[in-house]
């Protein structure tokens, strides 16, 4: 089986040799996969179009040796709205980023595709608070990973009742009774462990209608920020810091 | 295999640059041995005074040797019509189309989240600050037709609209995806009359 027939999403896009671009494709068929566009910066490629950032495509894939070469692609959608807010922009190259650096290469899991897909999907209509979103898609995406984070009760206790504090070294939350001595952890008020545990239940209907304190805001993103650190061994996000440099100014 | 310490550190310079992996970096290092001394005298000399002597426009960014480059010197452009171009290589391509007679600006750059690229890197703040001087009239920004080129178009006139500054988009006559080196004079050169004002 030299062709693969697959849909996809284009994870990244970058420049590659003289004229190509080199894909990160997340395929429904084959996961996490790196493919070459040839020719594709040409101005009268007619891979070109289908080859961007934020496409959904139907690909014919050549296998070769070391990687993929594209021979052909249809747009399925493109979600190319994105780019006319710059804060849309950054947050689906943010939800693409975590995809591409957490999701291991080769293991298809079309629940994370179906999970990208409406988070850009939704992103691009423009419903909802976004940042509520990237948390969303940030504990959705760790949980269909198998990194979910268990926040039920103190790892001590058992204690139900926040505020709760979380630490990496700890595996979970432990209560205000239980927090060991000169030990640092991420505080999670009552407000922020009620808006985690039902940011971890609902779908993705109801988030629309969901909405959270700024103080609740924070500590979630502290607190999601520091678990997805742990898990990804490659440095920061430069998108999240990408999110933060413009946000003042907008 | 490099028997030889001198070589072995020739071709990891040689690789440093784009494109070139061991083997291409082997034939290079094989060919400078075939060459007369003075000869790779001369292009160490130039690669020392190229990396030496060139630097950015302190007005419009391209590359010079000057404080300001000869397009930015030159009286006859229009002071009133500036466009936007992503890299260096961009401005001799639009020049030959012979359709723009303005200034331009180079960002060295799209908006790019995932490199970590933002607009302070893009010097962006020194393109408004030109802008709000009010001698510009009309922006035009030609950055590629790629999401990375657009996401960054899009942020310039959000930017630039407040200034009083029209703001046109070149690119409709181009296609999706390109990149705007790779355009012939003539695509440009109807790109460029087929501006469009972003609103
Ligand atoms: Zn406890
Ligand atoms: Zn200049």
């Amino acid at each position: 089986m030299r062709y693969l027939q697959t849909r996809a999403l284009v994870l990244s896009s970058r420049p590659f040799g003289e004229t190509d671009r080199l894909l990160s494709l997340l395929s429904w068929d084959e996961g996490k996969i790196v493919a070459k566009a040839p020719g594709a910066r040409r101005v009268k490629s007619k891979l070109a179009a289908t080859v961007e950032l934020f496409t959904c495509g139907n690909f014919l894939l050549y296998r070769g040796r070391t990687l993929f070469t594209v021979s052909q692609a249809q747009v399925e959608t493109s979600f190319r709205g994105l780019m006319l807010h710059v804060d849309d922009y950054a947050r689906g190259v943010y939800f693409a980023e975590l995809v591409e650096r957490l999701l291991p290469e080769g293991e298809p899991n079309p629940a994370v595709f179906q999970l990208l897909l409406n988070a850009w999907s939704i992103l691009q209509q423009g419903k909802g608070d976004k940042e509520l979103l990237s948390r969303f898609f940030e504990l959705r995406l760790l949980m269909l990973l198998g990194f979910r984070p268990h926040c039920d009760a103190c790892v001590f206790c058992g204690n139900r009742e926040g505020p709760f504090f979380w630490n990496m070294a700890a595996g979970g939350i432990y209560c205000e009774n239980c927090r060991p001595a000169q030990r640092q952890g991420i505080s999670l008020s009552r407000g922020t462990h009620a808006l985690l545990k039902n940011l971890q239940r609902i779908s993705e209907r109801e988030l629309a209608t969901l909405r959270a304190r700024q103080t609740q805001q924070k500590e979630l993103a502290d607190f999601t920020a520091c678990f997805i650190q742990y898990w990804t061994d490659t440095g920061p996000f430069k998108s999240l810091s990408f999110l933060q440099e413009i946000r003042p100014q907008v | 295999m490099l028997f030889s310490p001198a070589l072995n550190r020739l071709a990891e310079a040689f690789r440093r640059l784009p494109g070139i992996g061991p083997k291409t970096a082997l034939r290079l290092v094989y060919h400078v041995l075939s060459m007369e001394e003075s000869a790779v005298q001369e292009m160490a000399r130039a690669l020392v005074e190229a990396r030496r002597r060139v630097r950015e426009c302190a007005s419009c960014r391209n590359l010079t040797e000057e404080e300001n480059c000869p397009i930015c010197r030159d009286p006859r452009r229009d002071p009133s019509s500036l466009c936007v171009v992503q890299e260096p290589r961009d401005v001799p391509v639009i020049e030959k189309s012979g359709a723009f007679r303005g200034r331009y600006f180079v960002l060295h750059g799209a908006l790019s989240p995932v490199e970590g690229r933002g607009p302070a890197e893009l010097k962006i703040p020194l393109l408004l600050q030109i802008l709000s001087r009010g001698e510009v009239k009309e922006m035009i920004i030609a950055t590629n037709p790629t999401v990375e080129g657009d996401a960054t178009a899009y942020y310039l006139a959000e930017k630039a609209r407040p200034l009083g500054v029209k703001v046109m988009r070149i690119g409709f006559g181009l296609p999706v995806g390109g990149d705007l080196e790779y355009a012939d004079e003539l695509t440009l050169k109807r790109a460029l009359e087929a501006r469009r004002e972003m609103l």
